[in-house]
């Protein structure tokens, strides 16, 4: 295994150092957000999620070892702190289009536009985004974690918690569903 | 049908260019020779270029401020925590010292009554300090340490009062006899 370039800071985190934890925050608030978003479909939530995420990443620090990647365990607490956050909804969480252009998903589409105009042009990111998130959770997480945080099949079966196997086919099917939803949608060819 | 499946559950693999080089080659032969697993190895390239588009989202500028703002406090419950416990211990102690200062006699009236008065009112000082200090350390506790320390006051009470009790009681008893 590679080096991970997290330990030191890690390590400076764990006998005190503030500084080097508010740049490991720095290093992966995009990550742990963007995942929250994808759990909750909620932008304020999804803040709060991780937040909380950090803040418990931060309690139980001197619990990592160091012998995974700090990235994989941080994905595993903000799983928990979403799931335990979120008892009781459905299992299959669904991004709310507001029908107005405007969404919690609306952020990463291209800045400077407005979200209407996203919407007329026919964003193909943005499509693609709201296709996903109609996508039912199992396959939602597996597919954000692989395309767009560059995580392998081991940690995503880590941090989900399930066989490898499993994720390798919940990312076929999620492919395969995403790409059925594009083609209605006209972004991709059928 | 279960070759079909396996070269379909390599294709991330195989994309990424961590599928062994002997998998690699027999998936490039599959794939040369089944036509509808070459289709869907087609599929899995467009929905890797459309979902390599999607970036991560900011939370925003102040993000790393919130977190730190709402991170407990670092390592400062150890001192307070200690300081609570010697001032509260420090505070029983002084209250079974009293008790304890003079020493009992059988032919004289019981010996907290003849403490002076000057002896006294140094020791209600040294409450009074003891006390102050361990409530200014409680307010500024967080409440697994205060609930540790209310534990260690306890037994601390235990041992204290418990000891001056006996002691007061074996008197009385020798008093009866």
């Amino acid at each position: 295994m590679l080096p991970d370039p997290d330990h030191a800071l890690v390590r400076k985190a764990q006998a005190g150092d503030r500084l080097a934890f508010a740049d490991l925050v720095r290093r992966h608030q995009a990550r742990v957000y963007t995942l929250a978003l994808r759990m909750t479909a909620d932008a304020e939530q999804a803040r709060d999620m991780a937040q909380e995420a950090f803040i418990q990443v931060y309690r139980h620090l001197n619990t990592f070892k160091a012998k995974s990647r700090f990235t994989t365990w941080l994905y595993v607490v903000a799983r928990n702190v979403c799931y335990s956050r979120h008892k009781g909804l459905a299992a299959e969480l669904r991004v709310a289009w507001d029908g107005d252009g405007t969404g919690p998903l609306d952020r990463i589409a291209a800045p400077g536009r407005s979200p209407e105009a996203q919407f007329e042009a026919g964003d193909d990111v943005l499509q693609t985004a709201q296709a996903l998130g109609e996508l039912p959770e199992k396959y939602r997480l597996v597919l954000t974690l692989f395309h767009v945080q560059g995580l392998g099949h081991e940690e995503i079966a880590e941090v989900l918690g399930l066989p490898i196997g499993t994720v390798k086919t919940h990312l076929l099917r999620g492919r395969q569903l995403l790409r059925v939803r594009l083609t209605e949608r006209g972004v991709v060819p059928s | 049908m279960r070759a079909h499946e396996q070269i379909q559950l390599d294709f991330d693999a195989y994309a990424c260019g961590r599928l062994a080089p002997a998998a690699a080659r027999l998936l490039q032969t599959h794939l040369a020779t089944c036509q509808s697993c070459a289709a869907l190895w087609h599929d899995h390239q467009v929905m890797y270029q459309a979902l390599a588009g999607l970036p991560l989202v900011d939370p925003g500028a102040d993000f790393v401020a919130g977190v730190l703002a709402a991170l407990p406090a670092p390592h400062q419950a150890r001192v307070p925590e200690l300081v609570v416990i010697a001032a509260i211990m420090a505070l029983i102690m002084v209250g079974g010292v009293t008790l304890l200062l003079f020493k009992a006699d059988p032919g004289v009236a019981a010996p907290w009554t003849v403490a002076s008065r000057e002896t006294l009112a140094w020791l209600r000082m040294g409450q009074r300090a003891a006390f102050r200090t361990g409530s200014e350390a409680i307010r500024a506790m967080p409440w697994p340490q205060i609930t540790r320390s209310l534990w260690a006051t306890a037994l601390g009470l235990a041992v204290a009062y418990g000891v001056p009790a006996g002691q007061r009681l074996a008197y009385a008893r020798r008093r009866l006899r």
